[in-house]
């Protein structure tokens, strides 16, 4: 062969290998997406409090009779969304505040029902989202129980009955930020002052709470650190904050049987659950399988 | 008067510099310490002031043990000039010679006519106040070192081979003038050297000093070149050196003193 | 370069200085802290370098502890020290007084052993108390080093002084926090400029200080100034 022929049979070699490849690739696994044998595959986000729960969908789907295949620990949204809608992954753990921000970023809607409403119109077509669960994984208002004790306080209405100056403490983002004080202040009427803790919510945000040095902080609902520094998280009544459920969505190969199953899951998982499944793998450092396991040994479906 | 009774100063690995070292310097007087570096003359010195103490000994100024006395005012008392100087580069001539005064209670204005008049005895011009220690010839140097220790007007002088950073013609001057001064002064000075000329030029005794302060020999200086106790005395005052063994030549008259090998050095006068 | 020239408009616009929160208010602020901090660090370091320095003990000792506390990151040690302490300026303030304290304590040990050993004994044998020796001989001479050695530890916290607005309301940090959390890069790089810019200005200063005092022509002074105390005889 001469030079030049044989880099034009390396170079159509590489072309049909690259073309094979991606063709395996587009299908993701090469056993599914058939009719015929079907394993389910589940995805998560490379979040170890949502890789829980997909570990639970796994487990629940298996004890079901189905055969799992699990992709977890997948990056950005903008990547495993395009690969639900393609079929590769048929079950995900979501959220509904930040999805539906994702497919329609100008939503005005905020509380839970108009989230999860909104949310099943925008799905595009070849996915569609399951029931909500009552578990959430959102920002709220958070004060000491103490504190919480002491004015009577539920719901962030309820800060209006506090006689003392109330100082927000959190990430110099939420200055400014159209939930921060600017929000309460036209949503609420309550006047809150600012003073920047830059460490997320974190153990030094926690203490200034704990310390009397800041009245109000910022804190994910299901972050670990509520329950283990008895803190309480204000409802948000008004919608300041994106309503924010923890929601399955589905690819058309979920059938009814599998529906139901993740369905009960959903049901099942309470806002303290979470919580609690979140701490034991702070905590614990325990694999997300075995916090799955024990969570479905405790929380039998059928 | 000064007193050495059985000094020995041993450093922290055990070494002595100086081992049981006895000898008295008599008031007024101007005794030379001279010996090879080593020796431990200056350690010797140094004790005197109490910049080094002995290990066991005393050192007694006018019968008291220096170790009683506060070694701040002790220093204060005594003049005591270092080969370098000393001086501190940051202050003028001035200021460096008024130190001790100063540091005794004397007023600004006090202190600077006692200096002045001390540039005067040490003869350097009184242009020289304001300058600073780098902007002096070795020699002036030497001279402001000279005049700061005088400056208190103290008893004892402890000269620490003081003329030795400068050139000999330098030396030579400095010796002489030294010697005048001592004449009007009548201080109680101790002179370490490791040079035998200088002791000679300058001594009313001489010790010379062997290793670890062992006196190998005390005596006038010309006790020491005419009758040396030791072949090691010998070897240091270099008896045998052309210039020790010094002869009479006639040259046309003239009685003209030459060394040993007949180079001439001065005429002799009768 | 679009987010630079916005920086640039955004420090040009009058009511960024003169708002409530704006950059003069921070300015101050963290040139107050800057202050602060070398101030009271330099008050416990520096005294313990020139005694060191002088009695040329535990140097090697000092030298290990002073090189182990330039290794402690600075915002490490805020958490921590926030941990115990709670917010506001105080964790802050003695993490920034760990990271003065090594160029301030190396710059007075290191020019007070540097001092001519001829002139020290010099000035001990004429009779000067170890005191006297320190004020009067080794700090005159090893203050240009001692001044080096505050010059440093001035820019290394004006720098890190940032970390303030970490758990306070307080300094050009709060930029820096602020634009780098919201995405808000004009306001980021603005807040970075004005920290430069400060830095700037303090080395500057230091620099125009050194000069002067080595141009000073030494006849100038008057000679009876030596700074010696009357002895009760």
């Amino acid at each position: 062969m001469t030079p030049r022929t044989r880099r034009f049979s390396l170079v159509s070699l590489a072309a049909v290998a690259a073309v094979t490849l991606s063709a395996c690739a587009s299908t993701g696994d090469l056993d599914g997406g058939d009719s015929g044998d079907d394993a389910i595959v589940v995805g998560s986000q490379d979040y170890y409090s949502n890789e829980i729960i997909a570990e639970i969908y796994a487990q629940a789907l298996e004890q079901g009779g189905y055969t799992v295949e699990r992709d977890l620990r997948i990056g950005q949204r903008e990547v495993y969304v395009e690969e639900i809608e393609n079929g590769s992954i048929d079950l995900f753990p979501e959220y509904t505040g930040p999805l539906l921000q994702y497919w329609v970023p100008d939503t005005t809607a905020r509380l839970e029902d108009d989230v999860f409403t909104a949310l099943t119109e925008a799905a595009p077509d070849g996915l569609r989202v399951l029931e909500q669960s009552a578990a959430t994984d959102q920002d709220a208002y958070v004060v000491t129980r103490e504190f919480a004790d002491r004015y009577d306080l539920a719901t962030i209405d309820d800060l209006a009955k506090v006689t003392e100056p109330l100082t927000l403490g959190g990430n110099s983002e939420g200055e400014d930020r159209p939930n921060g004080p600017k929000g309460l202040a036209a949503t609420y009427g309550v006047d809150v002052s600012f003073t920047p803790i830059e460490d997320g919510g974190g153990p030094l945000t926690v203490k200034a709470l704990q310390d009397g040095d800041i009245q109000l902080a910022i804190i994910y609902t299901a972050d670990p650190s509520i329950e283990k520094n008895d803190l309480v998280a204000l409802e948000d009544t008004k919608g300041l904050f994106l309503a924010s459920h923890v929601v399955p969505i589905a690819s058309d190969a979920i059938d009814d049987g599998a529906e139901e199953i993740i369905d009960a899951v959903s049901a099942a998982l309470t806002p303290e659950g979470l919580v609690a499944l979140n701490t034991e793998s702070v905590d614990d450092e325990a694999p997300a399988a075995s916090i799955a396991e024990r969570w479905l040994e405790d929380n039998p479906l059928s | 008067m000064i007193e050495f009774d059985r000094v020995t100063k041993r450093y922290a690995d055990g070494s002595p510099a100086v081992a049981d070292v006895s000898f008295t310097v008599p008031s007024h007087k101007t005794v030379v310490l001279v010996g090879s570096s080593g020796s431990g003359k200056t350690t010797l010195l140094r004790m005197v002031n109490r910049m080094v103490d002995p290990t066991s000994g005393r050192v007694l100024i006018d019968d008291v043990d220096v170790t009683t006395m506060d070694p701040v005012r002790l220093r204060r008392s005594i003049g005591y000039v270092l080969q370098s100087g000393g001086l501190l580069p940051h202050r003028t001539v001035v200021e460096n010679i008024a130190i001790v005064p100063r540091l005794n209670g004397a007023t600004r204005p006090d202190a600077r006519e006692r200096a002045l008049t001390m540039l005067d005895t040490v003869g350097l011009d009184r242009d020289l106040a304001s300058r600073f220690p780098a902007q002096l010839s070795g020699g002036q140097q030497q001279r402001v070192g000279v005049a700061r220790a005088l400056a208190s007007d103290p008893n004892i002088l402890l000269m620490d081979e003081p003329f030795g950073a400068v050139d000999p013609i330098v030396r030579r001057s400095l010796q002489h003038e030294l010697r005048e001064l001592q004449r009007t002064l009548g201080k109680t000075i101790l002179f370490v050297t490791h040079d035998i000329d200088e002791a000679l030029a300058l001594a009313d005794e001489i010790i010379i000093v062997a290793a670890h302060g062992a006196i190998a020999q005390r005596g006038t200086p010309t006790e020491i070149l005419t009758r040396p106790a030791n072949a090691f005395v010998a070897e240091f005052v270099g008896v045998d050196r052309p210039e020790r063994r010094l002869r009479l030549a006639d040259a046309a008259g003239v009685e003209v003193v030459t060394d040993a090998s007949g180079r001439p050095i001065g005429t002799l006068e009768r | 370069m679009e987010l630079l020239l916005q920086a640039f408009s955004w420090l040009l616009t009058p009511e960024s200085w003169t708002q409530q929160g704006g950059a003069l208010q921070r300015l101050f602020e963290h040139l107050g802290v800057t202050i602060g901090v070398v101030a009271l660090s330099a008050g416990i370091a520096l005294p313990l370098g020139v005694m060191i320095g002088h009695t040329r003990r535990w140097t090697t000792a000092v030298a290990l502890l002073a090189g182990a506390a330039r290794a402690i990151p600075t915002l490490g040690l805020l958490t921590l020290l926030g941990l115990a302490l709670g917010i506001g300026l105080g964790a802050p303030v003695l993490a920034l007084l760990v990271l003065a304290a090594p160029p301030l304590l190396a710059g007075a040990y290191a020019g007070v052993q540097a001092v001519d050993p001829e002139a020290v004994d010099g000035a001990r044998s004429v009779g000067m108390s170890e005191a006297e020796i320190i004020r009067s001989v080794e700090l005159p001479l090893a203050l240009p080093v001692i001044v080096g050695g505050i010059r440093s530890a001035t820019l290394q916290v004006v720098a890190t002084a940032t970390l303030a607005a970490y758990t306070s309301d307080t300094g050009l940090g709060r930029y820096i926090f602020s634009g780098l959390k919201s995405r808000d890069y004009p306001e980021l790089i603005a807040g970075s400029l004005l920290v430069i810019a400060l830095a700037l200005l303090l080395d500057g200063s230091f620099a125009l200080l050194m000069k002067s005092r080595s141009r000073a022509p030494r006849s100038d002074r008057q000679t009876t100034t030596i700074p010696l105390e009357r002895n009760p005889s």
